[in-house]
């Protein structure tokens, strides 16, 4: 039986970049991908592409959060799994809330956006996509949360 | 898709702002181009000219599942946008990979546009975006010494032990997450407006432990002090409780970057 308290992630697991980078860039990431303002220019992914590049960089992002991987990999131990449970449980409810960003599902970690208050009351919807093209407009509507 | 010639280039936008001067200090975009200011209709588009090779489709939707591109990319991209921020201009951050044809169709979408722009740049006047994450430490309250097990033999004796410790972490856990939830709300009243991230973001950092709060919160900067407060005076509280504060930013308003109403025509 392994160490309950043995949290660590071996070194291999953690890809190239340092811990500190990697989470810079994935909090970077968090807000370059799933926030900023959405436009349709003539170029930008269309919705079927960008679900496309959305598979995609799931797989990126797990391999930046190769610590979650880990978690998910070692399930079995006891101490780890209590890490993974404690912070999936909350998401689980609202699976689909969880890929509202897209380290979210990849991570499995999301919490989803039940609490988001204030977007909804004082700030109208912060979650609202900013779509200039009437093709785009239902599906953004109805994607724009998950992301 | 029609072929692109070897050098064609296509436009990728980084920011809207308000009629305003270049900022001061060129910073290169996302190929290293220079960044050009399109004023149109009284606003201004941070704007360049990046190779369709490489940017233009199908080639991003490849580059994009390369980590040291995104990477870059993405660092790129969010430098110009600061670079677009000052003291006194608020700036629309852009998600990445918005990409048009030509110039033109970028001044069309602010002349078209330029009311909600508008509305957006004012909702981001005078504030920041922060961030705020709780991580709680699951070894904190780690191993409870547990007394009853004197009569059952030592593998049983070790098991019961083994799940003592997991509830009482499972309990530390879950305290840890109420109080996360707390902090949320504390902050929520001190900001314009919030939202919680996924929580997937900071476990890759080895040791950070587990992340129970992601919140972005966009607060008015005469607040900044009052909001910091909270932040620091709270996590001073929870020192010993394994609980750990973190305060990131200042963010351009990645995650505020938007307009009410503005989605449903």
């Amino acid at each position: 039986m392994p160490d309950t308290r043995d949290t660590s992630v071996p070194a291999e697991r953690q890809g190239s970049y340092p811990p500190e980078r990697r989470l810079a860039l994935v909090d970077l990431l968090d807000r370059v991908l799933a926030g900023g303002v959405v436009l349709r220019g003539e170029l930008s992914l269309c919705i079927a592409d960008i679900e496309l590049v959305r598979v995609s960089l799931r797989a990126v992002v797990a391999s930046v959060s190769s610590l979650a991987e880990a978690t998910t990999t070692t399930a079995d131990e006891p101490g780890r799994t209590i890490e993974a449970r404690a912070v999936r449980e909350p998401g689980a409810v609202r699976e689909s809330m969880a890929v509202r960003t897209i380290t979210g599902e990849t991570v499995g970690t999301g919490r989803g956006d039940s609490r988001d208050r204030a977007d909804d009351d004082a700030d109208g919807g912060v979650d609202d996509g900013f779509v200039d093209s009437a093709d785009s407009a239902d599906t953004a509507d109805a994607e724009a949360p998950r992301w | 898709m029609t072929e692109t010639a070897p050098d064609a280039t296509c436009v990728w936008l980084y920011a809207v702002t308000r009629d305003a001067p270049p900022p001061e200090k060129a910073v290169p975009g996302v190929a290293g181009e220079k960044v050009d200011a399109l004023q149109e209709a009284g606003l201004t588009a941070l704007a360049g000219a990046v190779p369709e090779r490489e940017f233009g489709q199908p080639a991003v939707r490849h580059n994009l599942e390369n980590l040291d591109w995104l990477a870059a990319v993405a660092r790129a991209h969010d430098a110009v946008v600061r670079s677009a921020i000052g003291a006194e201009a608020a700036a629309v951050p852009v998600r990445l990979v918005t990409l048009f044809s030509e110039e033109r169709s970028v001044r069309s979408l602010l002349r078209e546009r330029g009311a909600d722009f508008e509305a957006a740049l004012r909702h981001l006047d005078g504030r920041t975006e922060w961030g705020v994450k709780v991580f709680g430490d699951p070894t904190a309250s780690g191993e409870s010494e547990s007394d009853d097990t004197d009569e059952v033999n030592p593998g049983t004796a070790y098991l019961l032990r083994r799940r003592a410790a997991r509830a009482e972490r499972e309990r530390a856990v879950r305290a840890a997450t109420d109080y996360g939830d707390r902090l949320h709300a504390r902050l929520a009243r001190l900001s314009v407006a919030d939202r919680q991230h996924a929580l997937g973001g900071a476990v890759a950092r080895e040791g950070a432990g587990t992340l129970l709060l992601n919140g972005a919160y966009l607060v008015d900067d005469r607040s900044f002090a009052a909001f910091r407060d909270a932040v620091e005076t709270v996590d001073a509280e929870t020192g010993d409780a394994g609980v750990r504060v973190e305060l990131t930013g200042p963010w351009p308003p990645y995650s505020f970057a938007s307009v009410p109403g503005l989605t449903d025509a």
